[in-house]
């Protein structure tokens, strides 16, 4: 609270002395105070500050980025925005866009040639009608396997490309007497298993109509059938004590040997690298069964709100041409943990996973939006569908009325 | 056989010694005043009877009955205590009828004899009330009802009337009287008020730092105290207390105050030695008002008056000692003197034990 | 007494700010709440008046009806075993027992620790694989089973557990101070009258602590309506939304889901459930001088 104060009583003095000579400036509301994210967006300042702008640091910690969004949003309606918000790229985006409360950097775009160097999905969700309301500055993806390859060589298997090799490893795991899969109970854990189920085995195109397009035959076809009854078969594979459990908590069992494998986004090579452990040595990291090149992807953007300041519109302007710049972009995924949203990052420096993610990013056709990512669906009906799965992991409810309850919970929200 | 006996009772409050080998025993239908400052006992002491507190040593017996071990409800006792101690939640009428419904008797009984005890205290018109909408003499009258309606073979008060008014306790003093001559019940009564002690009791028992230093009749307690403390505890103002010493003048036992003065002749004979002198205030007055057989008039001088009203008190210079009489209201400086002493009415006591001689 | 007008005036003048503050953001921001669940706000307020539909999405929606239905099962039984518990717990400290200091220390010593503290450690504890249930096997009773965490019907008790041991201490420490504040001689009295303990606290002194009943019940209330993050830390709501709560609710639907008017408007049913709850509590309280 007492930083916003600040930073309104620096906009004040700031807007008082407004003239030829105030250098850029930048007052960025944000929610990156972990360790990684943070050091991450000290790349971006300590550039902007080396080429005279002038940074105003406003991070709003707490309920993983809940408090900022609500700040930003109550600054935005309020007429004071913040020259540079944190948001994620997809449908609220847009809704602020849509509201005018977005201005755009399409000059810098223009000149940096944004539309060539991006994936198009991050493109077209930068955008509104046309002009960039966004900075893309890195790119998360959701459908990983860690896995332990010691535990994975005891019991004789190897990593799972399909979900059918999956079955057959967790059953000879389970055997084995270690946890097969491990997961944490709460329902945006339990829908990254979803959506790699329903890319795994229905494939990209089904996985597009189904979660992105919300297709009702999709949603209440046969198909979304056979997915939760691989769900039923997880169901089968995860202990007892995931209830609630952190997704972190998950990733310990798996580092301990206690699990073998757990599906979860790529900012668990964090906790694995915590632990002092090398990807692909001591542990590996692979696509979800049956996703092939096909990569479910977040992105973490920069908003442009409008703004009428000379001083802070000039901060925007600078503040896109250095978050795009490629030296930058690979400075930032690589204290993050993400890959660049640019695809013509030089690769030097980037982990064997990465490495992977990066690879997909530049050349799959299939760069999908994550179920959370508010690039496919919004928020509504992403909760929905993660209500429905949620309720499908903690009964005993057949597939065929998991699919339905999916369904129902669709059609109740639109 | 006596109702109540409290036979040799001993209790402490970790090292404090409260109540040192105490015996009482109280008569069929008599009305026994515990009198004596706060803090000396009196309380404990009820409340050993009452089975609420455990003595270290000695017994209590009601009605030839051992109840030293008795749990309070088996003893047959009812108790009155200093802030009525009603039950805020209940109304009058079963307030009353408490302890006869935890005894078992029926409702229907129950109903009938709370309304002839509330009909006996002319209680009647408040028994649907709450205690919180009674006067303080109300309450008090519901708190003697609630005792009296169980009919005990022992009634006990712990200072019923010290938080009434001055006038309204002189009405219930005179209640309490009559009740206990219409009900002939056997009452244990803790007071530091003398007066209610005088009124009040067939006997007085005056308790002092846990012991009984004397038990009787209230006007032998008046006139004849046992010792230093009774004496000067009763009357107001109390009775004047005069250290001097006895010497045998001419076969005669005179009784010499310290500090010079005149010398008292005393009427019977007496070992001589150092002595306190006591006399009560209205042995010390006009020659006139004490009869003439016993009367002694020294020439000492008045100090100063105080008109109460009703008398007035004159305190003398006698020696170095200090001499209050009580005079008619109408006396002045110039007719107080001559003062004269009733020298039947002398109490000695010895001041190394303080007790009468 | 009456005031002398200068006075009346300087008294008024006092309240002002106090009134104005919690006029503004108590009675203020509900009355806007209750404006924006009539709209269709999702991301951003937006002033449109759409009557009660969002009251009937609401109610329509499972996940919702579940987390009612777990706030009057759960405000019961947390309220009821509260007040029970600490009624008994004070009725022993009453009964003067040895090192009453201490114990009356640990008792209210979980008051002191946050929700979150109390919903981790329960949640360590509940869990399967690491606390209770595992450490009974351990000690060699193989068959012993306490799994209500993982158990969709029973996880909602877990928050019982947890939310009793944490506020049970407060109830107690309320009604040993009730008891301790009515007059002994009452005590007295009761026993004379031949009443055996139980019945002198049933009859007379439970009676007697009305208003500490009242406190209690109103405190214990609000932490009912705010055991949030309980349940965020003990459960997550899950599995599923089984133990979910309409606080939780609020807030995902509110600020996560982007449906600001659907928030709005299971936060206006918690705000009445919470009125119809209190007024009891708050009329008993007045009662107490009767």
């Amino acid at each position: 609270m007492k930083s916003i104060l600040w930073a309104a009583l620096a906009l004040f003095c700031l807007a008082g002395t407004a003239g030829a000579q105030t250098p850029p400036t930048a007052e960025v509301l944000h929610w990156w105070t972990a360790g990684g994210e943070a050091k991450a967006l000290r790349v971006i300042a300590d550039r902007f500050q080396a080429e005279g702008g002038r940074w105003i640091d406003n991070p709003v910690a707490g309920g993983g980025g809940d408090a900022a969004r609500t700040v930003a949003k109550t600054r935005l309606v309020g007429g004071k925005p913040p020259t540079m918000m944190q948001w994620h790229l997809g449908l609220s985006l847009k809704q602020l866009a849509e509201e005018g409360l977005l201005g755009d950097v399409d000059e810098v775009a223009k000149e940096g040639g944004w539309d060539a160097a991006l994936p198009a999905l991050i493109a077209d969700n930068a955008r509104y009608k046309g002009h960039y309301v966004a900075i893309p500055v890195g790119i998360h993806g959701e459908n990983w396997l860690w896995t332990n390859p010691k535990v994975l060589a005891d019991a004789g298997v190897s990593v799972p490309k399909t979900w059918a090799e999956f079955d057959a490893a967790a059953a000879k795991l389970k055997a084995a007497g270690v946890i097969p899969l491990a997961l944490g109970g709460q329902g945006w854990q339990q829908v990254i298993v979803f959506n790699a189920v329903v890319l795994g085995t229905q494939g990209p195109g089904f996985y597009r109509k189904a979660l992105v397009d919300l297709d009702a035959k999709a949603l209440g076809g046969p198909e979304m059938v056979a997915v939760f009854e691989q769900l039923a078969r997880i169901k089968g594979f995860i202990d007892p004590g995931a209830t609630n459990r952190d997704w972190n908590e998950a990733t310990q069992l798996v580092i301990k040997g206690r699990a073998a494998m757990q599906l979860m986004g790529d900012w668990t090579k964090g906790e694995f690298a915590a632990a002092g452990l090398q990807p692909e040595k001591d542990y590996g990291c692979d696509a979800s069964p049956g996703a092939g090149q096909a990569y479910l992807v977040a992105a973490d953007a920069l908003a442009v709100p409008k703004l009428s300041d000379p001083a802070q519109r000039r901060g925007q302007l600078l503040m896109a041409k250095i978050a795009m710049d490629p030296k930058v972009q690979r400075d930032f995924s690589l204290a993050k943990g993400s890959v660049p949203a640019r695809r013509d990052v030089p690769a030097d420096g980037f982990d064997a996973c990465s490495l992977k993610a990066m690879e997909k990013v530049r050349n799959s056709p299939d760069i999908l939006p994550a179920l959370g990512s508010s690039m496919g669906v919004g928020a509504a009906e992403a909760g929905a569908i993660t209500d429905a799965v949620a309720q499908f992991f903690a009964s005993s409810m057949s597939p065929t009325q998991g699919a339905r309850t999916l369904r129902d919970a669709i059609d109740a929200i639109r | 056989m006596s109702a109540l006996s409290v036979q040799d009772i001993g209790k402490r409050f970790g090292a404090t010694p409260v109540l040192s080998g105490v015996s009482l025993d109280v008569a069929e239908g008599e009305f026994m005043v515990l009198l004596g400052p706060s803090g000396c006992g009196k309380s404990t002491l009820l409340n050993i009877v009452a089975g609420l507190e455990e003595p270290d040593a000695g017994r209590i017996v009601i009605g030839g009955r051992d109840v030293t071990r008795v749990e309070p409800r088996d003893r047959d006792i009812a108790m009155v205590f200093q802030s009525y101690a009603l039950y805020p939640t209940m109304s009058v009428r079963r307030n009353m009828g408490f302890g006869l419904r935890m005894r078992g008797t029926s409702r229907g009984e129950t109903e009938a004899l709370v309304q002839e005890a509330a009909r006996l205290l002319q209680i009647e018109p408040l028994l649907d009330r709450r205690p919180s909408q009674l006067s303080g003499g109300q309450r008090q009258r519901v708190a003697i009802g609630r005792a009296i309606v169980r009919k005990p073979a022992v009634f006990l008060f712990d200072e019923p009337l010290s938080n009434l008014d001055a006038k309204l306790r002189a009405e219930t003093r005179a209640e309490l009287r009559d009740l206990h001559r219409r009900l002939a019940a056997t009452m244990l009564y803790v007071t530091h008020d003398q007066v209610e002690a005088m009124t009040l009791a067939t006997r007085i028992a005056v308790m002092n730092r846990g012991v009984i230093e004397q038990v009787g009749p209230p006007q032998e307690i008046y006139d004849r105290p046992a010792s230093l403390f009774v004496a000067g505890f009763t009357g107001s103002p109390p009775m004047n207390l005069i250290s001097g010493e006895i010497v045998a003048r001419e076969g005669q036992a005179i009784f010499q105050p310290d500090g010079g003065g005149p010398a008292l002749p005393l009427p019977e004979a007496c070992r001589p030695g150092k002595i306190i002198l006591g006399i009560r205030p209205e042995d010390v007055s006009d020659p006139l008002s004490l009869p003439e057989i016993s009367r002694w008039i020294p020439h000492i001088l008045p100090l100063r008056m105080e008109a109460t009203g009703a008398d007035t008190h004159v305190t003398f210079a006698w020696g170095e000692a200090r001499i209050t009489g009580r005079f008619k209201p109408a006396v002045t400086e110039k007719n107080v003197v001559p003062v004269a002493l009733d020298l039947a009415k002398l109490s000695l006591f010895d001041p190394a034990t303080g007790l009468r001689i | 007494m009456r005031l002398h007008r200068r006075d009346h005036w300087a008294a008024l003048l006092v309240l002002v700010p106090t009134v104005a503050v919690a006029g503004l953001f108590l009675f203020g921001f509900a009355l806007w709440s209750g404006w924006i669940s009539l709209t269709s706000s999702t991301l951003l307020p937006r002033y449109d008046f759409v009557g009660w539909l969002q009251y009937q999405r609401l109610f329509a929606m499972a996940r919702w009806l579940t987390a009612y239905r777990n706030l009057l099962v759960f405000g019961v039984l947390f309220i009821g075993f509260s007040l029970g518990l600490g009624l008994l717990l004070a009725i022993l400290l009453d009964r003067k027992i040895r090192g009453e200091g201490i114990l009356r220390t640990i008792y209210l010593y979980p008051m002191a620790v946050s929700f979150v503290v109390t919903g981790t450690a329960w949640r360590w504890i509940l869990d399967p694989s690491l606390g209770l249930q595992e450490t009974a096997r351990g000690l060699g009773w193989a068959s012993f089973s306490f799994d209500w965490l993982s158990d969709p019907d029973r996880s909602l008790y877990t928050l019982v557990i947890a939310g009793v041991w944490q506020s049970a201490g407060l109830a107690m420490a309320l009604f040993l101070a009730g008891l301790r504040g009515i007059d002994g001689e009452i005590v007295k009295a009761a026993r004379i009258d031949g009443a055996p303990v139980w019945k002198i606290y049933a009859f007379i002194l439970i009676p007697l602590l009305k208003p500490a009943f009242a406190t209690a019940g109103i405190l214990l209330s609000v932490t009912v309506i705010r055991s949030f993050d309980l349940v965020v830390v003990l459960t997550g709501g899950g599995p599923g939304f089984s133990s979910d709560l309409p606080s939780r609710f609020m807030v995902e639907m509110a600020f996560r889901r982007d449906q600001l008017g659907l928030g709005a408007a299971s936060a206006m049913v918690i705000l009445a459930t919470f009125i119809a709850v209190i007024t009891p509590f708050l009329y008993a309280g007045r009662q107490r001088a009767r």
